[in-house]
């Protein structure tokens, strides 16, 4: 029997937090296509999942920002508090999305629509700007069904869905709901567009046609909880937690101390075979008090996603926007797993699993990246280009490149291997001259004035160009007058067994890169 | 009772090294703990490359700090995994704290110090390396016996001998490939001097071993001995 749940979202969250009202033409990117956009910019065409330069085009003067998921968690954690404050057991989704147990609560208030409208006083106020201003009551849908996945779709619609009518109230709900792109879009093509016509048919069907997860999509659109079964009672009280001495008033210090907390609860959780789905976040101040939330995993938390979720969490206690800033710093931190389910079909690999090198060098990256900001330690990647140094982009550590022009298209005019093993980040001044002492010049069509004998790098002595290559002729970007760079490269070798390439550009001559 | 060499019973095993280098060092690895120089000079670069290359593809992570110009597509092409290498291309004036941190979590770190280090930072350095059971490349410095500058002895030193280029010509064809001498010396049991003759890019830009790997100076890889066939692309394949 699927629980009533009573669920507040905000609509457009990553737009919101931005401080942004629906009337501003405002998008979030993130990996360069829209992820969330404002009710303003929606109206005009700008839909999720466009590239950013044609979400700019259908809206011209469109504000554009990136999306900062700590930072929608800071912004959401007052409305969560204020929440709290009318019933306790309030488990967030995500950023913009939280959900409670309606049973106890709805008697207290006299109903659940008098329960609604307390929820929406309290949440519409701890979401105003200016405190004293009219609250936007708009600003965020509640809604009440049986179970997560109901009240949900029921809070954008802002309804109450009455007690047995939830199959027929998900039933002309289109198939993206369920957030399975690729099995709507197969259903789709079977004939299959709404939740109504998904759920008619035959469970076992869909679990043999499909797959399982096809069959926990099925359970959710018939109006009923995604896994079969889930253990109510947990085995024993699985719970981690770190001292911190001394008590730590900076996200960053916290979150080092606590990292190892979460791996801890992971290894017990392993270690019986379970993956936790709700995670209660404790914390408590050098004064004593005590701070607690529940954080509900969408799917089944790792070890990334708690640490995730407990860096949103201290920041929001420790940045000062929920309404009750601790007045210490934190000095305990215990994760407790709420709810667990059996871990799924994923067995990890003897070999592939992550190994104790594997959590050290992490670790210590991360406290490095701490030391010194987030830009200064870098993995890089290899990406298409043509040229040596557009072939690698140093990405700062930890985070995951954005739309990388693929390596696999062919590219002309690419320089030929092997790749240098010094590539400058500024290229060195060279002089190279022909065999009267005359600079070597190249015309626009590639020929040479003299031919290379002599070659000094970056004010360096003279050496003798044993062989040579070149040019090649290369005009990038030529559509564009303000980035176009005409250049002849070319491989020089001297005496002294030393490659460079080197690049002609206005009548210049510069060191690209030692093949070192 | 038979007493073995220590080197085989002592520690965790050393970290791998690429098959054509192996002869270069005592263990036939990079032992953990110490500390390999690789002398500045045409060729260094890409051996400092090479010797990332074995220990990352069997699992280790590395980190290099303050070689702001690596060609990391070289790195790759010599069979370096650049997701488990960190690069610290300017770590400032607090180089060696940068450094000292990365010993703490990683088996392998790569450091090309300042021209002005102080001694003491050395020997910092040097004193972490074996506590944490680590391997430090330090790159692109000549040792030097002054008060300034990295003053430390290495366990192995490494230098390159570039032979000669293939490939290009005048006016025409590309870089191809390159035969390296390189020479390893040191005190930790490398004290004899040992030499490997390898392809320092080879033709698809991999290291790849000749006929003559290591062997003790002695029997001397000279005159016209030292040229070696260009390894063909089914050899490559193989190697």
């Amino acid at each position: 029997m699927l629980v009533r749940t009573l669920a507040v979202w905000c609509p457009d969250w990553p737009v919101t937090a931005w401080g942004a009202t629906p009337c501003d033409p405002v998008a979030v990117l993130e990996a360069g296509r829209v992820a969330a956009c404002s009710a303003a910019a929606r109206e005009v065409g700008v839909a999720i999942g466009l590239r950013r330069r044609e979400a700019e085009s259908r809206c011209p003067g469109l504000v554009l920002f990136d999306r900062e998921p700590p930072r929608e968690a800071r912004c959401f954690e007052p409305l969560v508090a204020a929440v709290a404050e009318i019933t306790p057991a309030v488990e967030v989704v995500r950023p913009g999305l939280c959900v409670l147990d309606a049973r106890g609560p709805a008697r207290y208030f006299g109903g659940e629509a008098a329960l609604c409208s307390t929820v929406r006083r309290a949440a519409a106020a701890a979401l105003q700007p200016v405190p004293g201003s009219e609250p936007l009551l708009d600003a965020v849908g509640i809604g009440v069904a049986d179970g997560i996945f109901a009240a949900t779709l029921a809070a954008r619609r802002g309804v109450i869905v009455a007690r047995t009518q939830t199959a027929a109230f998900l039933a002309p709900f289109p198939l993206s709901v369920l957030g399975r792109p690729e099995l709507a879009d197969l259903l789709g093509r079977l004939g299959i567009d709404s939740l109504g016509a998904f759920a008619a048919l035959a469970a076992s069907a869909v679990l043999a046609r499909f797959g399982p997860d096809a069959a926990a999509a099925h359970r959710l659109a018939s109006g009923r909880e995604e896994r079969p079964v889930r253990p109510s009672a947990l085995p024993e009280d699985l719970c981690a937690q770190v001292e911190l001495d001394p008590a730590a008033d900076r996200v960053d210090r916290a979150l080092f101390a606590a990292r190892t907390c979460a791996d801890d609860l992971a290894c017990q959780l392993a270690a019986r075979g379970l993956v936790c789905t709700l995670l209660r976040i404790e914390a408590m101040t050098e004064h004593g008090e005590e701070l607690a939330r529940i954080w509900r995993g969408e799917e089944e938390l790792g070890v990334d996603a708690m640490v995730e979720r407990l860096r949103w969490q201290l920041d929001g206690w420790l940045a000062g926007t929920a309404a009750h800033v601790p007045t210490g710093g934190i000095a305990l931190v215990r994760l407790r797993a709420e709810e667990v389910v059996r871990r799924g079909g994923r067995q990890l690999g003897l070999w592939g699993a992550v190994s104790e090198a594997d959590r050290r060098a992490t670790r210590g990256l991360d406290r490095l990246r701490g030391m010194l900001g987030p830009a200064a330690v870098f993995s890089g990647r290899l990406e298409g280009g043509r040229a040596p140094g557009d072939r690698v982009r140093f990405v700062p550590w930890g985070e995951e490149p954005s739309d990388a022009p693929d390596d696999d298209p062919p590219w002309p005019g690419r320089h030929p291997r092997p790749a240098p093993a010094l590539v400058h980040p500024e290229p060195l001044a060279a002089e190279v001259t022909g065999s009267g002492g005359e600079p070597v010049r190249v015309s626009a069509r590639g020929r040479l004035s003299a031919v290379p004998e002599r070659l000094a790098v970056g004010g360096g002595p003279c050496t003798a160009v044993v062989a040579w290559a070149g040019p090649w002729l290369s005009d990038e970007r030529w559509w564009d007058l303000g980035a176009r760079r005409r250049r002849a490269r070319f491989q020089l070798l001297g005496a002294d067994q030393r490659a460079y390439l080197c690049s002609v550009e206005r009548s210049r001559w510069w060191v690209e890169a030692t093949y070192d | 009772m038979v007493v073995g060499p220590v080197s085989g019973l002592t520690g965790p095993p050393a970290l791998p090294v690429a098959a054509p280098l192996r002869g270069l060092f005592p263990d036939a690895g990079l032992r953990r703990g110490s500390v390999v120089a690789v002398t500045p000079g045409a060729g260094a670069t890409a051996l400092v490359l090479a010797l990332l290359a074995a220990p990352l593809a069997a699992g280790s992570w590395a980190a290099v700090v303050g070689l702001e110009a690596l060609g990391l597509e070289a790195a790759a092409g010599l069979g370096v995994r650049l997701d488990r290498l960190a690069v610290v291309p300017e770590p400032g004036t607090n180089w060696s704290g940068v450094t000292s941190a990365l010993l703490d979590a990683l088996d392998m770190v790569v450091v090309a110090p300042p021209p002005r280090c102080r001694p003491t930072e050395a020997r910092r350095l040097v004193a972490r390396t074996r506590q944490r059971a680590a391997v430090l490349v330090v790159a692109g410095l000549e040792r030097s016996g002054n008060a300034e500058g990295w003053s430390e002895p290495p366990d192995v030193e490494l230098a390159t001998e570039v032979v000669r280029w293939e490939g290009l010509g005048t006016g025409h064809g590309t870089l191809r490939c390159r035969q390296v001498l390189v020479t390893s010396g040191g005190r930790r049991g490398a004290d004899r001097r040992l030499e490997a003759l390898v392809w320092l890019p080879g033709p698809e830009g991999q290291l790849v071993g000749t006929a003559r790997e290591a062997r003790t100076a002695d029997e001397g890889i000279q005159g016209p001995s030292r040229v070696e066939p260009i390894p063909s692309a089914g050899m490559t394949r193989a190697g």
